[in-house]
């Protein structure tokens, strides 16, 4: 159809006094026909029209499309645009309109399973480099860079966050330079310190900033969804391990692993290089959530490495430690499969359900499955590795499975928390398990007279459990409370 | 000796005296405009203050985040600047920019400027008036309640039904006084992230009533929506509950958000407003609460918070400005008295800008603004497509700035510009310091907005000589007169016959250009605005002095009307407003009988 605009005469320019809208109308009654059919006749406006919520967001809209109050008055003969609005309001048939709604946030997805191998193959790669420069003695090294690079990745994360939500992408190869940097000096200097306490050499400092570096750079990478990219970074490593199957050597296969750390660490900082810098500033609100973080890596660091600690000082064989760790390394995949798929459930809960009841139920089902699963596939590859460990005579290893499994459960559940803003939550529950933790090995020393490893492992076990009911108590209402999700909603 | 005149009316036009005022504090409220962003309004802003000394002025900028970047240089009688951000990392933060100043002063020392649960501040001093003045907007003395969660939580709900009604502005006006006496007495903003707040939502947006379209709201409204709601009022409302400003008068660039701390001077302190509307805010906010981004029950709830919230911009200012006649219509059909009305058109600054120089070679057409669907850039490139295609050797420059919030528009329109093949005659020139310099390198100035109020871009291409061709949007008419050419908005073929005409007659440019420049110069001047504003601001402080400064039906309190009434007998005029009490008396009757039979 002809789009047929209102006549020239009156649209002509006029003078000031015109404005002031004071002409009479040639017509005693509106021509309501007339202007419904106009509306009709435009296909966007007649569109707005029909999902307007007010007759007076049509008046806005009519004189987007020329139809002002003079118009209305000489060409349809109504008063004004308001009432023109009226009757177009009542006339046109309501419509929903097409939306085009942010989606929710994707379901978890098999691919998932793949990140979280990216996740551990490090664990691999640093074996490698301990094992071949002899350094398994000085068990602080993993620690140190696990700890620092987990404290300054996750405070830096929630910068970057802060700076991708108001778009500001000249800042972002500063941050990711600021993040490698910190977590090199944090590491330089807690492994100095390390190293006059607990002896090392040269080596054992470079090796500890070497693993705090890469844990950084690959962070930048993650964060900046670039997993594919990381994973080529590896390709020579893994090459390179896959070659120690009689090809070459473990020491040759080193210079492989540092290879593609120095990959993952030239590619976070690529941007460097190319971009305009531009110095961010934050809020204080930013830096106090960053610390926050900063304090939440710290605790997942600290727990990991007592445990490291403890296993690397007890008659456990290296073996039994690998065997130990072997569901948690696989199950990563399957913790952030189980996360998006939470998110993704809870948002789905939120947008359909018309009652909060009805939201509340979908939102505990949905918590309880995610969990279930999670600790479902857990446990059922903790039995396994059970197995294999009964069958290798490594007696020590169960003790280490249950302790790994709950420090597995409680970093799960510690994300979940985490990832729905509920942060000091989980500091609370770090504060508890250390407290239990440093408790259980006082009354030790206090009982025994030393700090036996086995009862170490059985104070972090302790610890992880403590943190566990911490997180667990409540965790029922809170992610059954809508207000968890306020500002998340579409 | 001089003689105070009062200001006088004239066709809803202000008269005004030239007797010099005396130096007052004035909070100028702005939303999302003025220093940080470039614009019209903020153009308007910058030569207001700058022009309005000896008054001394805070600024209280709503802004979306914290991190922004100021982009207007703060004139010499800005005492200080107060930022509220809604959104972002800060929101919430009240940070203050700029030298000491009277607010700092150790009289003043009742605002302190801090982050939402930081330490806790002081209570502004309260010097509420006393006497016949009625306290707008508490329409119910407070109850005796439980805790303060619920007096929250009912004032909330209050603030929820509400907004079913599309004409139920006064429990809306009466629940944001409930909740800002409640930050007040607490020192901190009301917690309105509760459950009972989604409940509330929940009902409200499920029985919303829309004439006509029953099915177009209920049965459909989920918790998703109801949270987003509540999320979008509880930013909305944070300037609320800041520290009101301690000022002789709040005057608020725009309806809306930037009216809530003038809200709580008024409340606090008896503080009178000026409301200036420019683009009318309401229907800025039909424009742009686009129905393909919020789910209807969302759109209509927050376009009936926004239509209330404005009611009652217009309820409690003292003199309401639209800066053209035109939009003065949409001002009543929101609720707005009349005899409030007081026009100030915009004005140009005429020492600034000289008249037409030379013209380029290539044709050329000439857009200024900010690049912003309510601009309708689109309508723009589409015109010049046509213009293009009659006369190739025609030039396209677009002068303005984009907002973060609109970059992705910004792309629309350089694609739709590369699809129309214009990428070699069009340039997106950006921001411009040398307005006068952008209007003097074209043939033509156009102007393509869907929305305007007296827009500076036209007045100052007038002023400048330039022939314009505009949209017949707001107050457009009246700046050009017949010293322009106006076609209707969304219309790319007449706006590009338009231009076509003038740029093939350079006999035609020139003698509209001359009529323009003149049509400025004899009415639209900067001294003459400022002369208005001047007297506005006398009128109404001298009128805030003076109790009662306003009176409003709606109270549905039958002793509540009976004290006023005794009140106002007592007074002075009392013998003269008697058939007026005896009216209020039946009408406040009347209205809690009404409330009575509604209720049983």
């Amino acid at each position: 159809m002809t789009r047929r605009r209102p006549q020239e005469s009156d649209l002509s320019s006029s003078s000031v006094d015109d404005a002031t809208i004071s002409e009479k109308s040639e017509f005693d009654v509106p021509d309501a026909t007339g202007l419904v059919d106009w509306v009709l006749s435009e296909p966007r406006l007649s569109e707005y029209c029909a999902v307007a919520v007010e007759p007076l967001e049509i008046a806005a809209r009519l004189e987007t499309f020329g139809l002002s109050a003079r118009v209305v008055r000489s060409r349809f003969g109504f008063p004004n645009v308001f009432a023109a609005a009226e009757v177009v309001y009542d006339s046109v048939h309501f419509s929903e309109g097409t939306r085009h709604l942010k989606p929710g946030p994707p379901m978890g997805r098999p691919v998932d399973l793949l990140r979280g191998a990216l996740y551990a193959i490090p664990a691999l790669l640093f074996s490698v480099v301990i094992i071949n420069f002899q350094l398994g003695s000085y068990w602080w090294l993993l620690p140190v860079g696990l700890t620092v690079s987990w404290g300054t990745t996750q405070a830096f994360t929630v910068l970057g966050w802060s700076l991708r939500d108001r778009e500001d992408h000249r800042s972002d190869a500063l941050l990711a330079a600021c993040s490698v940097l910190a977590t090199a000096i944090g590491c330089f200097l807690l492994a100095l310190v390390m190293d006059a306490i607990l002896g090392g050499t040269l080596t054992t400092v470079a090796v500890a900033v070497a693993i705090g570096v890469y844990i950084s750079a690959s962070s930048v990478l993650v964060f900046h969804s670039d997993e594919l990219l990381l994973l080529w970074c590896l390709m020579p490593a893994l090459f390179g391990l896959a070659l120690t199957f009689g090809v070459i050597s473990d020491r040759t296969a080193v210079w492989f692993v540092a290879a593609s750390s120095c990959l993952v660490v030239i590619a976070a900082l690529s941007s460097v290089a190319s971009s305009r810098w531009k110095v961010p500033t934050f809020p204080a609100s930013t830096w106090r959530r960053s610390a926050k973080f900063l304090l939440y890596g710290v605790g997942c660091g600290l727990l990991t490495s007592a445990l490291i600690g403890f296993a690397t000082h007890g008659a456990h064989a290296s073996n039994a430690i690998a065997i130990a760790a072997g569901p948690l390394l696989v199950t990563l995949g399957l913790m952030e499969w189980q996360l998006r798929s939470l998110r993704s459930r809870i948002d789905l809960a939120l947008r359909e359900s018309a009652h909060l009841d009805q939201f509340r139920r979908r939102a505990r089902d949905a918590m309880a499955r995610s969990i279930t699963i999670y600790v479902g596939v857990l446990a059922a590859t903790s039995v396994a590795a059970l197995l294999v460990a009964l069958l290798h005579n490594l007696s020590t290893a169960p003790l280490l499975i249950f302790t790994v499994d709950g420090i597995g459960i409680s970093f799960f559940l510690a994300l979940i928390f985490v990832s729905a803003g509920l942060i000091d939550q989980v500091l609370l529950a770090w504060l508890v398990a250390f407290a239990v933790l440093v408790a259980t090995l006082v009354l030790v020393r206090m009982t025994t007279g030393h700090l036996a490893a086995d009862l170490g492992i059985l104070a972090v076990l302790l610890a992880a459990a403590a943190a566990l009911v911490v997180l667990a108590v409540g965790s029922r209402e809170v992610f059954s409370s809508p207000l968890t999700y306020l500002g998340q909603s579409s | 000796m001089e003689s105070l005149t009062i200001p006088m009316m004239t066709n809803g036009a202000m008269k005004h005296t030239d007797q010099a005022p005396s130096s007052l504090r004035i909070a100028l409220l702005a939303e999302g405009t003025y220093p940080y962003f470039p614009g019209g309004v903020s153009v308007w802003c910058d030569r207001t203050v700058r022009g309005l000394a000896p008054h001394r002025f805070s600024i209280y900028a709503i802004v979306a985040n914290s991190d922004l970047e100021q982009t207007w240089e703060l004139p010499e009688n800005v005492d200080n600047l107060i930022s509220i951000s809604l959104w972002g990392d800060g929101a919430g933060t009240l940070s203050s920019v700029g030298p000491p100043n009277d607010l700092n002063a150790p009289e003043n020392t009742d605002i302190v400027r801090g982050e939402p649960g930081g330490e806790p501040r002081a209570s502004p001093r309260r010097r509420r008036r006393s006497g016949a003045r009625i306290n707008l907007g508490r329409t119910n003395p407070p109850a005796a309640m439980g805790s303060e969660d619920a007096d929250v939580a009912r004032a909330f709900e209050q603030l929820a039904t509400s907004l079913v009604d599309p004409d139920d502005g006064l429990s809306f006006l009466d629940a944001l006084h409930q909740l800002f006496d409640l930050s007040q007495a607490q020192s901190s903003a009301p917690r309105l992230r509760t459950l009972s707040s989604v409940e509330s939502l929940l009902a409200a947006m499920k029985s919303q009533r829309s004439r006509n379209r029953p099915s177009s709201t209920s049965g459909e409204v989920s918790v998703a929506d109801a949270l987003l709601v509540l999320d979008l009022i509880d930013r909305q409302l944070r300037p609320l509950f800041e520290p009101p400003p301690q000022v002789d008068l709040c005057h608020a660039t725009s309806n809306g958000l930037a009216i809530l701390p003038a809200l709580g001077a008024y409340w606090s302190f008896g503080t009178p407003l000026v409301l200036s509307e420019h683009g009318i805010y309401l229907r800025e906010r039909y424009l742009s609460y686009d129905a393909s981004t919020f789910t209807r029950p969302v759109r209509a709830t927050m376009l009936r918070f926004f239509k209330h919230l404005s009611w009652v911009g217009y309820q409690v200012a003292a003199a309401v400005a639209p800066v053209c006649d035109y939009n003065c219509q949409w001002l009543e059909a929101n609720g707005c008295d009349p005899e409030q009305i007081r026009r100030i058109y915009n004005g140009v600054d005429v020492a600034d800008i000289g008249g037409n120089g030379a013209e380029p070679e290539a044709p050329t057409l000439v857009w200024m603004g900010r690049i912003d669907p309510l601009k309708d850039v689109e309508t723009l490139l589409k015109t010049f497509a046509r213009v293009h295609r009659e006369m190739p050797e025609a030039r396209l420059r677009i002068f303005g700035a984009t907002t973060k919030e609109n970059q992705n528009y910004r792309r629309r329109c350089q694609d739709l510009a590369s699809s129309l093949e214009l990428d070699d005659s069009v340039t997106f020139e950006g921001h411009t310091n040398s307005v006068l310099e952008a209007y003097r390198s074209g043939h033509v100035v156009l102007l393509t907005s869907i929305s305007e109020g007296f827009p500076y871009s036209l007045i100052e291409a007038m002023a400048a000589g330039k022939a314009t061709v505009a949209t017949d949007v707001g107050g457009v008419r009246e700046a050009t007169g017949s010293a322009g050419i106006v076609v209707p908005p969304q219309d790319p073929e007449r706006m590009a016959d338009a231009c076509l005409s003038l740029l093939r007659d350079a006999s035609l440019r020139q003698i509209v250009g001359r009529a323009a420049r003149e049509r400025i110069l004899s009415r639209f001047t900067m001294d003459e605005s400022l002369a208005l504003y001047r007297e506005l601001y006398r009128e109404v402080t001298e009128d805030a002095s003076r109790a009662p400064i306003k009176e409003y039906p709606g109270p549905s309190d039958e002793e509540f009307m009976e004290e006023l009434a005794m009140q106002l007998i007592e007074s002075p005029i009392g013998p003269f407003m008697k058939s007026d009490i005896d009216a209020k008396r039946g009408r406040g009757r009347r209205v809690s009988e009404g409330a009575e039979g509604l209720a049983s």
